[in-house]
């Protein structure tokens, strides 16, 4: 065992030190675990959000070949910290023609459902918040409700611009979302299971062929189901960038055509809710991604690395609080991290590459490409798990 | 139910993380004066023409009404889905491999039907006028 570990656990065997392992191994105190993880998440995101504005920025300059933010910190990394200032001390603008109790509901609905959706994520084996057996479906069910603040914001304002932008958010989120559920559902089909943690173990099984499972690298490298479902996961990644509103598909704030869409008439902190609600959009869509296509927190096996310590770890220390499982749940949410991050930069890649599309084009790749593909690709997954079966 | 309530907490978090936000904003921000411009909805600078609940184009009700057919029939394939994929009971249900997936054809024909029905119609064609 680690020396150090075995000094921290032994130095106390009774006093407080022992009570506070006692309360949180407690199976009725499971409450306490939850809350704390609520806690750590929820103050997790607003920081990730305003690195990942900066990383946008930042990103957008390098790709366009400009400075970007440069002036607040080393390489202008405390701007998000003084846009945040800057928000908090702006006047907080209630116009006189906007609906106001819905005008301020629209802006907290933003960013409330993200918030929800990742509790349901699986950071870790043993990290998360809430480990339910509907699954996706409880995601999908919160994420939908993004669809409310978008287009509330709009017709609160009572605004021309606003309202289109709100109205067209909500046509073209709720279009998507049926393509998004149709190539998830593949997905669904093969692993048999809602429950996202069974989701990522599927994916880590090792390929059975045939009747075989092999478990070389090869084969759990096409054990994600990026591979077995190549059609689905893109169609899923269009579907969604289109349902958190972000390039080539964020209509709803076409500013050459609407102003600036449903959150015109929205200042100061309000406004940065919205914008906090779309970011943390993209980190929910970029989680489900990770857990359905990419296998979630595992890597080829480095995941489980520490198993046998922890093992060993709670055979001999039962009744305390399993430090080594800690360790392992960094080394789980390190890797889900690293995806993240790598689908988060796909985002801003993509938002400064591509140009705009038309809103009827839009539309039709929804409807008329994105939705038949999607069913076609739902049957053909059916009939080939029939047949391998 | 016991596995829902940490969804509760972070519930309630959201909650009490966009009324702390809101409430900072009002609290702290600064007070300008009010004036009849500043009350105008916004556009741009130009003097406000007509009402601003204008009338849209009713594709967007169509849209919606299609979203609420189509949606639903997504989702009730995943209980099939999850049914489907659990290989025990697949193998162990009356009816067999071949005959749930003979009824979710035919659930997703009648689907793809509505689905050309809707197309043919040009319900989907943005650039007509409606």
């Amino acid at each position: 065992m680690n020396p150090l570990l075995a000094q921290l656990t032994a130095a106390e065997t009774d006093g407080w030190w022992a009570g506070f392992q006692a309360f949180f191994v407690a199976p009725e105190n499971a409450w306490a675990v939850s809350l704390l993880l609520v806690l750590i998440v929820g103050k997790t995101i607003p920081g990730m959000v305003s690195l990942l504005v900066w990383v946008e920025r930042r990103g957008a300059a390098l790709l366009q070949d400009r400075l970007g933010p440069n002036r607040v910190g080393p390489f202008g990394i405390l701007q998000s910290i003084a846009d945040l200032v800057k928000f908090i001390f702006k006047e907080d603008v209630l116009p006189g023609h906007v609906n106001k109790p819905i005008f301020l509901l629209a802006p907290a609905l933003a960013v409330i459902p993200p918030l929800v959706v990742l509790s349901f994520i699986p950071w870790g084996a043993n990290v998360a918040i809430a480990d339910v057996d509907t699954g996706i479906l409880a995601c999908f069910a919160f994420s939908s409700l993004h669809v409310y603040s978008v287009s509330l914001g709009g017709w609160a304002s009572n605004s021309k611009y606003p309202l289109l932008g709100g109205v067209r958010a909500a046509a073209q989120m709720i279009s998507y979302e049926i393509a998004l559920g149709l190539s998830a559902l593949s997905v669904f089909v093969i692993a048999g299971t809602l429950r996202l943690h069974d989701v990522v173990m599927f994916q880590t099984d090792g390929l059975t062929i045939a009747g075989t499972t092999y478990d070389a690298l090869w084969a759990r490298i096409l054990d994600w189901n990026l591979f077995k479902q190549p059609l689905g996961a893109i169609i899923f990644l269009i579907a969604g960038f289109a349902e958190t509103n972000r390039h080539p598909f964020d209509m709803p704030e076409a500013e050459s055509e609407l102003a600036a869409g449903y959150h015109t008439e929205f200042s100061s902190m309000k406004f940065a809710l919205f914008f906090l609600g779309e970011y943390a959009a993209m980190i929910v869509m970029s989680s489900l991604f990770i857990v359905m296509y990419l296998g979630g927190w595992t890597f080829f096996g480095v995941e489980n690395l520490l198993t046998d310590w922890v093992a060993e770890y709670g055979a001999a220390n039962p009744g305390w609080i399993n430090w080594p499982l800690i360790v392992e749940a960094h080394l789980h949410v390190g890797i889900f991290l690293g995806k993240l991050a790598f689908l988060l930069w796909f985002f801003i890649w993509v938002r400064w590459s591509l140009p705009r599309f038309r809103y009827d084009q839009l539309m039709s790749i929804g409807w008329k490409r994105l939705l038949p593909a999607s069913l076609l690709w739902f049957a053909l997954t059916a009939v080939g798990v029939a047949l391998v079966r | 139910m016991n596995d829902y309530l940490p969804v509760l907490f972070m519930a309630l978090f959201g909650v009490l993380f966009a009324t702390a936000a809101l409430g900072v904003s009002a609290l702290l921000g600064q007070r300008g004066r009010q004036n009849r411009v500043k009350n105008t909805p916004y556009e741009c600078g130009m003097p406000i023409e007509s009402h601003a609940h204008a009338r849209f184009s009713v594709k967007f009700y169509i849209v919606a009404m299609l979203f609420i057919l189509f949606d639903v029939e997504v989702v009730f394939m995943y209980p099939w889905a999850v049914s489907f994929g659990n290989s025990d009971f697949a193998r162990d249900a009356f009816p067999g491999t071949g005959l749930l997936l003979a009824e979710a054809a035919a659930f997703v024909v009648v689907l793809f039907l509505g689905w050309v029905y809707v197309v043919k119609k040009g319900v989907l064609e943005w650039h007509q006028e409606a």
